[in-house]
């Protein structure tokens, strides 16, 4: 036992690195830039000649998230470009040296083009009224900086010839220099082995070492939308979604076990078989349409007064956001989220309780039981019913994750801003320290979980051994 | 990962749903998902434009299966010059916006409409878009999901799993030449793969990759293989390695479960702008594939133990026969009945998605995104009830077909996890 334990918990390991790997870069494939959203820049594309002091915002959020390292360890590239770009701000600057790294296949090349032209962009912001072409050049940076090939370069560097500054103009040095690489560009030829792979390795500078260093040491990060620290986003939504998990288990279950102990072992055969198809039709009722149905019927005054039975999901959101709702209005407003997610789970846990029931109900001891004229209550209660509950356990193991992590419609439908709601918003607004941070607590949670549910398994029953 | 089922397959089926109502409702689902375009739709099933005879609803079925754009607009102009109209039972399409009749018209209250041929039946939404037509082509699209999603999810998950429980963690030897060839070919595929996505340029080149290295495998596996076989093992490359299937396919479920699928499904959806029916389906089988393969994984490992697969070995039939022809005919009920199931959390995961906004684009009606309008105008009632009526309706009668099937091909095996 305690070998598949330890085996078990370091089974978790490489499972867990692969699951952290996998919601990085996917998350990283979801368009969308944090920088953007953190500065309230719109697109930075989107605007050709937005504000300078917008831009150098923008660049410092980027780097200050980290945004211009590279993703991992390690890249394998083509010889022809460089394994991170990503120190580039502006999205079209980044494509746009890609682009040119591919078609000339000089990666050192491109890059010192870039650094120059981008001197050169500083230089002629700051000499722009000492000489006749500066205005000239002003216009003309912005064609540099949009050329996306060897034959827009070409172009602009035949224009640039005809107006190179004076000897005297302060920016002169700058624009030769910036001349001198646009040429070369335009005369090189590519080599055949561009495409072939190179290892670039790039240490722990990596967006994701920082981010799994962050976690490891506890240091969760900050929400990318207001600032706030993960930890206490996470501590403010976990109460909601922790109280209303408890409730609709506690209903599962309460409810759930005596009517499949019913359906198995009761004598009134016309009350089982409503109740049996009540709960077929239950298990088959999506949760979405249940929760819909009973905020369109019972929660607001339109189809009568008696139908405005329960708090409507905007008062819910009015006073969780107050948070100044007593003990039994916040129980009053629990009740419908409660009931919903409660009923598709009570439909599961009786019938498999029935099931189980029903087959323990076949097996020598309780035939036994009987014959040796226990009352029938006696042998249902004392030696059915243990042995027919333990199979609930696993289920048990499977729910604790879905305790924390909570279920996004209810929590949609009804406004609680619990961890499914935080959740939800948080991908919508690609705020990533928050998301990653409950998804990696649902899959710890979810592996403990399934570890539990076994060993707890195992310790109810002495058939079920691990070695 | 979407569950396909729940330890049902052990349920020696003690409810029964009559069968003729589960007939009935996938019969009606059926005939509506096929003649959605018959029978809502507000071109006229057949007229007479200058005195020749059109069929315009027929048309429009005709040009959806063979991708040709649709005729509805040429129709919608030429509405003036039809003559002889034969109409559809519902003269509308889900699309259609009735003005007159915006704003939420009820189905039992007055509406705007000059004959009782026009009536909104169930009533309309706040367009003005008639939910009975919504919900028979939502049935359209909901047939397409469940059975896409489930057949793409069968593919993978039982390929898998029967790989998985038949050759366990150390049965599929490979020697270090076919390793090193697959490893070689694997990742010279993903790197250029890579190199596509990043350097752009066309699809082509890299349809023309998979072309070649299939080829490659092809010519690989049939010929160097046998003839070099002798050759190369005298320089000891003939010894084999088991490949552990069954690890890799159990992490990977373990790693599916442990992300919520909630998750998966946005990034997804994020990456794919206003998905289609088809790219939906397939998402949504990618969630479902590990549910096929844990319950074919199961049952191929109780099964590769019995007497009959040991007689087929000692009769050196070939592995690919042993699964395929004595062990798959025995795993198949078991797995209809994860595919009946699964058509119906197929089509939950759909509705779900829809419902909370993030499914389908706008135009493309479903049974959930008709039920998110109800949230918007609680007075709608038959905007919450009748679209959730028909997924119920779907889901209790696939749920009672996968209970028919267990019960009648119950294999006696339980399910190992």
């Amino acid at each position: 036992m305690r070998n598949y334990l330890l085996k078990r918990v370091l089974l978790f390991l490489p499972t867990l690195f692969v699951i952290s790997l996998a919601v990085f870069f996917l998350s990283k494939t979801i368009p969308g830039d944090p920088a953007e959203r953190l500065t309230g820049i719109l697109s930075i594309e989107g605007d050709e000649h937005f504000d300078r002091g917008a831009m150098t915002n923008y660049q410092r959020t980027y780097r200050h998230l980290g945004l211009d390292k590279p993703l991992f360890y390690f890249s394998l590239h083509p010889r022809a470009r460089e394994a991170n770009l990503r120190d580039i701000e502006r999205p079209a600057f980044r494509n746009n040296i890609k682009n040119l790294m591919y078609e000339t296949g000089k990666p050192e090349l491109v890059r010192s083009y870039f650094e120059a032209g981008k001197a050169l962009s500083r230089a002629i912001r700051l000499h722009l009224d000492e000489c006749d072409t500066a205005t000239f050049w002003a216009d003309f940076e912005h064609q540099i900086n949009r050329a996306s090939s060897k034959a827009e370069i070409a172009e602009i560097t035949d224009n640039a010839l005809l107006f190179m500054p004076d000897e005297q103009c302060g920016f002169r040095p700058f624009a030769e220099d910036w001349w001198k690489y646009a040429d070369k560009i335009g005369s090189v030829e590519r080599t055949f082995s561009w495409w072939l792979p190179k290892l670039s390795w790039h240490g722990t500078q990596n967006q994701y070492h920082n981010w799994l260093a962050g976690i490891l040491s506890g240091d969760w990060g900050y929400s990318l939308r207001d600032g706030r620290s993960v930890g206490s986003k996470i501590r403010n939504s976990i109460g909601y979604t922790l109280s209303i998990s408890f409730f609709s288990l506690l209903l599962t279950f309460a409810a759930g076990i005596p009517l499949g102990m019913f359906l198995a072992t009761s004598k009134r055969k016309r009350w089982k078989e409503i109740l049996r198809k009540l709960v077929y039709a239950l298990y088959a009722v999506p949760l979405f349409w249940l929760a819909t149905l009973l905020v369109v019927f019972f929660t607001t005054e339109e189809y009568g007064k008696w139908t405005n039975l329960f708090p409507s999901p905007s008062q819910i959101m009015l006073h969780t956001m107050d948070g100044d709702a007593g003990f039994f209005q916040g129980l009053s407003y629990l009740l419908l989220p409660v009931l919903c997610l409660a009923s598709g789970g009570v439909a599961f846990v009786a019938r498999q309780m029935e099931q189980t029931a029903l087959r323990e109900n076949t097996a020598r001891y309780i035939t036994m039981s009987r014959l040796k004229g226990n009352s029938e209550s006696a042998t249902i209660w004392k030696h059915l019913f243990p042995n027919a509950v333990f199979p609930l356990i696993t289920l048990l193991g499977a729910l604790i994750p879905g305790l924390i992590s909570g279920s996004v419609v209810i929590e949609v439908i009804f406004n609680i801003p619990g961890m499914g709601r935080l959740m939800w918003d948080s991908i919508f607004g690609q705020d990533w320290n928050v998301v990653f941070a409950i998804l990696m607590i649902g899959a710890i949670l979810t592996l403990v979980g399934q570890l539990i549910a076994d060993i707890l398994y195992a310790r109810a029953n002495p058939k079920v051994r691990y070695d | 990962m979407i569950e396909v089922f729940q330890n049902r397959g052990k349920n020696r089926g003690k409810v029964k749903m009559p069968a003729s109502l589960t007939l009935g409702i996938c019969l009606i689902w059926l005939f509506t998902a096929l003649f959605a375009d018959q029978l809502a739709n507000e071109l006229p099933l057949t007229c007479k434009i200058d005195g020749q005879r059109h069929f315009p609803a027929f048309r429009e079925t005709l040009s959806k299966v063979s991708g040709q754009s649709s005729p509805r607009i040429y129709y919608l102009s030429k509405k003036e010059e039809m003559e002889s109209v034969i109409r559809a039972p519902i003269p509308y399409s889900p699309q259609t916006i009735d003005r007159a009749n915006a704003g939420y018209k009820s189905p039992l209250g007055p509406q705007n409409i000059s004959s009782l041929r026009y009536r909104h039946w169930l009533g309309t939404d706040g367009m003005g878009r008639d939910v009975l037509a919504g919900l028979i082509h939502g049935s359209r699209v909901a047939l397409i999901i469940g059975l896409v999603s489930v057949l793409a999810a069968m593919l993978v998950g039982v390929l898998f799993g029967a790989a998985a429980g038949y050759f366990g963690d150390r049965g599929w030897r490979l020697n270090k030449l076919e390793i090193a060839g697959g490893a070689i070919i694997l990742s010279v595929g993903l790197y250029l793969l890579y190199l596509q996505l990043d350097y752009g340029g066309s699809w082509l080149y890299f349809g023309a990759w998979l072309l070649g290295s299939a080829v490659l495998v092809y010519l690989w596996s049939s010929t160097v293989k046998t003839r070099l076989r002798a050759y190369l093992s005298s320089f000891r490359i003939s010894r084999t390695m088991g490949i552990p299937l069954d690890l890799m396919l159990l992490r990977l479920i373990e790693i599916f479960r442990a992300v919520p699928s909630l998750f998966i499904l946005l990034a997804l959806l994020a990456i794919i702008e206003s998905p289609g029916i088809l790219q939906m389906s397939l998402i949504i089988s990618l969630l479902m594939w590990p549910a096929f393969a844990r319950y074919t994984r199961a049952e191929f490992l109780s099964l590769r133990e019995q007497e009959f697969v040991q007689a087929a070995r000692l009769l050196r039939r070939s592995n690919n026969y042993i699964i395929f022809r004595e062990i798959m005919p025995l795993a198949i009920p078991p797995i209809a009945v994860a595919a009946a199931f699964g058509v119906s959390s197929a089509i939950l995961a759909e509705s779900t998605l829809s419902f909370l906004g993030i499914g389908f684009s706008a135009e493309q009606v479903s049974w959930g995104s008709m039920l998110n309008e109800a949230r918007l105008y609680f007075k709608a009632w038959w905007l919450a009830v009748f679209p959730g009526m028909a997924i119920f309706a779907v889901i209790l009668s696939m749920n009672s077909l996968g209970d028919y099937i267990s019960r009648q091909k119950s294999t006696g095996i339980e399910m190992v996890n």
